[in-house]
């Protein structure tokens, strides 16, 4: 009834309170909106205003075109008022004329526009935009501040009257229900200590009976499943109670032992030893414990027997006997026996034992120590390690070792390890350590033993062999040449770096157990089979061979190979060392394949090489060109010197040579003159390098025969005088034909005039005869730099020849005879027939004039092939099927400076008036239009002859 | 007596000073000792007599942008020149470049920097002068004026300027009037082929009176064409390549001082500050180098031609 009461009345004053506090919220609401709409309208105010003045201010420099201070003052405005937060000035034409934007955006803005005008004109519109969060932060701080005072006033206001109200109606009604809430109380608290007192009474004596029951049933149980046999004696040591257990123990029903004395059920000697004992203790009335005797069970043989017991007294305090147990301990005691007998057998076994045994407590203090392991500790009893500790005889390393196997021990990981002693007088030992721990029967560590193994001197040995092997190891391992094992059948067992490396593997994984024959080249593969046969038969081979490493790297190889043994001589393998002789092989096959290409360059050069002696200059050996050239045969030659042999023309041009040689080291295209077997001169290019031949100074000299390119040379430079010759003359000889026919002409209109004039006339004549001859010279001039055309038909040689030869007899006159000797075949040339006559008619003549007292002119006509030889030893001509015209004489001849001269125009060694010279210029002329070629052949006194060669024409080839 | 005051004389300058008085007679003694020990107590306090300030050089420059911006831009430069030659530099802004002209010939600044035209007027009325340096601006000391245009305008060529508003810059501005105007002119469009056309006073004036759509063309130094390229304008034509502004002594300064500012200015180029006074005087400009009168020789036949009846403004 009063909770209620007050929780309505509490509910009330809540709504009262939130009534009023709604009240205030709205005040607020309403009163800061109303402080809020005027400060922004004030703000707006003052913005216009300024913005107003900003406007008056531009107005003035935009009227006056004053753009950049407008857009200046606009930007420095904007950027001094810290409220502007962007600004634009925009022109009419939207063009942005100013624009201002601060980066720290506020959420807050007001916007304002102001347009500035000009006489009915807008000049520029700013657009502003303005921070008035400052306005907001101060209507928050307000509304803040009323918010806080409406709810103060509210609690404030609300408690007052709350209070009132509570005075005035509640309390009277408070009072009544306060006392009767006491009384109610008090009656409560009677009742329950009541009912409480009832229910531990009946729950104490429950629980002792249960309790009693328990005890009897719990002894009960006990005595009737112990193992041991439960009696009562009388104060006359007689039986008055026995439990069934003593059916199992001494095999009597319980009721056959009453009336029995203990000492009835022992052998005789036994009975009286404990009778006494008993007797003694009887008469203390002491309590006993663990009494051993020996009883005869029903079935005659002994049983061993624990007896404690506790005397018993009656009520008055008077000594009734004895009550107690006794244990069976018959099977403990045979054990114990057979322990002392295997004790006693280790014992002995330890005495003897070849092996250090050595008990120690867990505190390291000796139990047991055997004499071998006495022998290793150097001492003589075991009394000596009385007090010293057992750790003092291990290195300080073993006995980490020992402490980690103790613990792999305990972690039921045993083993034997090795460690390391030391003995009492310094001696060092190795032995074998086998340890364990002796548990008790409650799983604590009692005693540690260990067996010891002296291995010391097994140790030195491995070690010498472990460091003689690892010496090897190394050596093999470093070794440069490839050492390496092949099984018997032919697989890799082990390879050193050096060797992998050979065979371009990256691990001796890579290749073990294979065979490596298919690095061999294919055609080593059988040889190097048969190499390892042999090897396993016994031999030591070697065998060079090419490989293809695993990345495809070519070597060569040499290998040693020999049989590897075991300590017994048998063979298992192969030991093969291998040595990489590429770079040797490479060298080799660069020097075979230099050698080779130098005798080959040396037989088959065309130009002349020798090998010669540096001192006497003898032949050593000399190339087929020089043989072919020089027309002597190769022992002619070699062992014969150039000097001796008359080969240098000039032989002070070797001594040059030896000088260059000396002062240059070589000679390089020194031009000389040798002389061959038969006479003739070569000119050659001589270079010569200086080399050794078995410790010899020589000369490898090497000739290029420049006979032929010098001839062409100079035959070049005559055609080339001939034609320069000839295209001067020609031109002269054009200008000079027109004067003439101008001459003629005019010389024909004088005469016409001077008719009746005879001797006027005749001069006339004269002249006109005079130019006429000019005329003819200078057409032959013309005919002989061709500039005059010819007309060219298939001739037939042999009838032009016949032609003109019939002619030939008049005109050589007496004393001269004609030998004609025509070929057989009918030889064609492209010609102009008439000039080809002409050819022979000059040369005739020529012939004729070299022949004042008679002689023999020959003309031939031939076939002659041109080939290069023709063309290398002339130095003129072209290749290919020609026919042969020839005019020879048997007159004055000419000496080789007239010969070069002869085809010159004007050029003549006869006397003045007997020709203007021009007749072999013609010929030469002629023939050269005819794409042939000339050759003279004339020396003093023996005559001369003129063979002209024309390319042969095949008729009916060009219709 | 002299030897006494150069044995008593406290060391540094007491002895230099004394060294004199060994020679002055004896009638004069007791005036030279009070002298001397007057200068001795002066110099052996450290108070040597303050040198007066030194005289400011004043530093002339033409409005070819709106007064503040110059000294802003030219603050750095002045205070440079003032440190390397030992004096303040002050600088004074023309009212306008004729303004500027008058005022630097008739020998009222010591230093000017002066408009191409300018310049070419200056000698012409005043005769010449020590020059010091001239700009070099995108790596050559030329510079060329733009006629320029809205981008959104219809205007093509030279011709299509006909009955167009164009706005100059100053009257004697090289590239905001005298070498475009030529330019025109030379192209077929004299000044009364515009409907209208006004003179603004500075480049600024004119690039933004084009963009705000007042005038549909105007001539500017392409330096502003290049800073209001973005907001709006577009490149109508180009003129010829004349030598750039150039820095000119008043004929009063010593030659020791016109030695010392020109390679003050010379030298900007070579030094981290200068790089900084340059880029305050414009972006544009990369270096400073040496001038010569006859640098200005191709503008002045250009002014010449201008002056000629019916081109001159």
């Amino acid at each position: 009834m009063n909770s209620l009461a007050l929780f309505s009345s509490r509910r009330a004053a809540i709504a009262f309170i939130l009534v009023l506090l709604l009240f205030f919220l709205l005040l607020d609401f309403f009163v800061t909106s109303s402080v809020r709409t005027r400060m922004l309208d004030d703000l707006q105010q003052r913005f216009n205003t300024e913005l107003n003045t900003i406007g008056l201010f531009v107005r003035e420099p935009l009227i006056s075109s004053d753009y950049a201070r407008v857009e200046q003052f606009l930007l420095k405005w904007a950027d001094e008022d810290a409220g502007i937060v962007d600004m634009k000035a925009i022109m009419p034409n939207n063009f942005v004329l100013a624009r201002y934007n601060r980066p720290e955006l506020s959420s807050k803005t007001v916007y304002l526009e102001h347009r500035v005008r000009f006489l009915e004109k807008d000049l520029v519109t700013i657009i502003l935009s303005r921070d008035v969060s400052g306005q907001e932060l101060i209507i928050r701080n307000l509304r803040l501040k009323l918010a806080a005072g409406s709810i103060v006033i509210t609690a404030f206001l609300g408690l007052v009257l709350w209070g009132m109200m509570k005075k005035t109606a509640f309390q009277p009604l408070q009072n009544e229900l306060d006392r009767r809430k006491k009384d109610e109380t008090v009656l409560r608290e009677a009742r329950d200590e009541l009912e409480d007192r009832v229910r531990e009474r009946t729950k104490e004596l429950n629980s002792k009976h249960e309790a009693l029951q328990k005890s009897e049933e719990r002894f009960r149980s006990l005595v009737e499943t112990t193992s041991d046999w439960i009696w009562e004696v009388n104060e006359n040591a007689v039986y008055t109670y026995s439990s069934p257990r003593v059916r199992e123990i001494l095999g009597y029903a319980p009721g056959d032992v009453l009336g029995k004395r203990p000492f009835d059920l022992m052998p005789e000697d036994e009975a009286r030893r404990v009778e006494r004992i008993f007797r003694d203790i009887a008469a203390s009335r002491k309590p006993f414990s663990w009494l051993e005797n020996i009883n005869i069970n029903k079935k005659g043989h002994n049983v061993y027997l624990e007896t404690s017991g506790v005397p018993v007294f009656d009520d008055d305090g008077r000594f009734r006997g004895y009550r107690g147990i006794d244990r069976d301990i018959t099977g403990r005691r045979e054990s114990e026996k057979a322990l002392r007998d295997s004790e006693e057998r280790y014992r002995t076994l330890a005495e003897y034992s070849l092996f250090g045994i050595w008990q120690i407590t867990p505190e390291g203090h000796t139990l047991f120590i055997n004499p071998a392991m006495c022998r290793m500790l150097e001492i003589e009893r075991a009394d000596e390690l009385t007090g010293v500790p057992y750790n003092s005889f291990f290195t300080e390393k073993s006995l980490e070792t020992v402490k980690e196997e103790y613990r792999k021990r305990l972690a039921g990981k045993a083993s034997q390890y090795e460690v390391e002693l030391i003995g009492k007088k310094g001696r060092h030992l190795y032995v074998v350590l086998n340890g364990a721990p002796l548990m008790d029967a409650e799983g604590n560590l009692q005693s540690l033993i260990g067996t010891f193994v002296d291995i010391t001197e097994r140790r030195k040995t491995e070690q010498a062999l472990k460091e003689s092997e690892q010496y090897l190891r190394t050596i093999i391992e470093t070794e440069p040449e490839c050492v390496k094992v092949i099984a018997q059948d032919g697989t890799l067992v082990t390879m050193n770096p050096a060797g992998l490396a050979m065979i371009e593997a990256d691990s001796l994984e890579q290749v073990a157990g294979k065979s490596l024959g298919h690095l061999l080249t294919p055609e080593y593969r059988e040889r190097f089979h048969s190499l390892n046969q042999s090897v396993l038969s016994g031999n030591r081979e070697n065998l060079e061979f090419e490989i293809t490493g695993l990345k495809g790297g070519r070597r060569w190889l040499h290998m040693h190979a020999v049989p590897l043994r075991t300590a017994g001589g048998d063979i298992i393998g192969v030991l093969g060392v291998t040595k990489d002789i590429t770079d040797k092989k490479k060298a080799e096959d660069k020097i075979r394949l230099s050698e080779e290409k130098f005798s080959k360059a040396f037989r088959s050069s065309p130009t002349f090489i020798t090998i010669s002696t540096l001192d006497e200059g003898t032949y050593i050996d000399v190339n087929d060109a020089f043989i072919q050239a020089s027309g002597y045969t190769r022992a002619e030659l070699v062992g014969h010197s150039a000097l001796e042999l008359g080969v240098w023309v000039n032989p002070s041009d070797r001594d040059e040579m030896l000088s260059r040689l000396r002062e240059q080291g070589s000679v390089r295209n020194m031009e000389t003159r040798l002389r061959m077997k038969n006479g003739e001169v070569v000119t050659v290019l001589y270079s010569a390098e200086c080399m050794n031949i078995e410790r010899r100074p020589c000369i490898l000299s090497v000739k290029l025969d420049i006979t032929g390119r010098k001839m062409l040379e100079s035959q070049l430079l005559h055609a080339q005088k001939l034609e320069a010759v000839g295209q001067l003359a020609g031109g002269v000889a054009h200008d000079f034909n027109n004067v003439l026919t101008a001459i003629i002409s005019n010389g024909y209109l004088l005469k016409g005039r001077l008719k009746g004039n005879d001797e006027a006339g005749a001069l006339a004549d004269r002249i006109i005869t005079l130019s006429n001859n000019a005329a003819r010279v200078v057409q032959e001039l013309l005919l002989f730099s061709r500039k005059k055309k010819v007309e060219m038909s298939f001739v037939h040689i042999n009838e032009v020849f016949r032609g003109v030869g019939t002619l030939l007899g008049d005109f050589m006159g007496r004393g001269i005879e004609i030998t004609e000797r025509y070929t057989d075949r009918h030889l064609y040339v492209m010609a102009d027939r008439v000039q080809l006559e002409q050819v022979i008619i000059n040369l005739a003549t020529n012939a004729r004039d070299a022949m004042p007292n008679g002689g023999r002119l020959t003309i031939e006509t031939n076939l002659a092939v041109i080939d290069s030889t023709f063309i290398g030893k002339h130095g003129m001509g072209s290749q290919g099927t020609h026919v042969l015209l020839a005019v020879s004489d048997s007159g004055t001849g000419m000496d080789r400076a007239t010969v070069e001269r002869i085809f010159e125009p004007f050029f003549t060694t006869k006397e003045v008036g007997k020709g203007p010279g021009l007749g072999l210029s013609i010929v030469y002329g002629i023939i050269q239009q005819h794409r042939g070629f000339i050759l003279v052949d004339s020396k003093p006194g023996q005559g001369t002859s003129f063979r002209i060669y024309l390319p042969l024409a095949e008729p009916g080839a060009g219709r | 007596m002299g030897e006494h005051g150069v044995a008593t004389s406290s060391p540094t300058r007491c002895a230099g000073k004394s060294v004199n008085h060994g020679k002055i007679p004896g009638g004069t003694l007791a005036a030279a000792r009070v002298l001397f020990l007057a200068s001795v107590f002066v110099v052996c306090l450290g108070m040597e007599s303050p040198a007066p300030a030194a005289n400011p050089l004043i530093f002339a420059v033409h409005p070819y942008l709106p007064a503040t911006e110059v000294l802003q831009r030219f603050s750095p430069l002045a205070d440079y020149l003032g440190r390397y030659i030992g004096r303040p530099v002050r600088i004074r802004v023309s009212t306008s470049y004729e303004d500027h002209v008058a005022l630097f010939g008739e020998g009222e600044a010591d230093i000017a920097y002066m408009g191409s035209a300018s310049y070419v007027k200056m000698v012409k009325r005043y005769g010449v002068r020590p020059l010091l340096a001239r700009i070099q601006t995108y790596g050559t000391p030329t510079f060329q004026g733009i006629i320029i245009v809205r981008d959104e305008s219809g205007l093509l060529v030279a011709k299509d300027l006909k009955g167009r508003r164009f706005a100059f810059g100053d009257p004697d501005s090289t590239m905001s009037c005298l070498v475009p105007m030529y330019m025109l002119r030379e192209q077929g469009v004299a000044l009364e082929d515009f409907a209208s056309y006004k003179f603004l006073s500075n480049h600024g004036n004119v690039a933004l009176g084009v963009l705000s759509g007042d005038f549909d063309a105007g001539a500017v130094r392409e330096e502003i064409f290049y800073r209001y390229e973005k907001r709006g304008l577009r490149e109508l034509l180009r003129t010829p390549p004349v030598s750039e502004y150039l820095f000119v002594a008043d004929s009063s300064l010593l030659p020791d001082t016109v030695e010392i500012l020109r390679e003050a200015l010379l030298g900007l180029a070579e030094k981290e500050e200068g790089h900084s006074v340059m880029k305050s005087l414009s972006s544009s400009i990369t270096g400073m180098v040496p001038v010569q009168d006859r640098d200005y020789d191709d503008l002045r036949r250009i002014l010449e031609r201008m002056e000629w009846p019916g081109i001159a403004p």
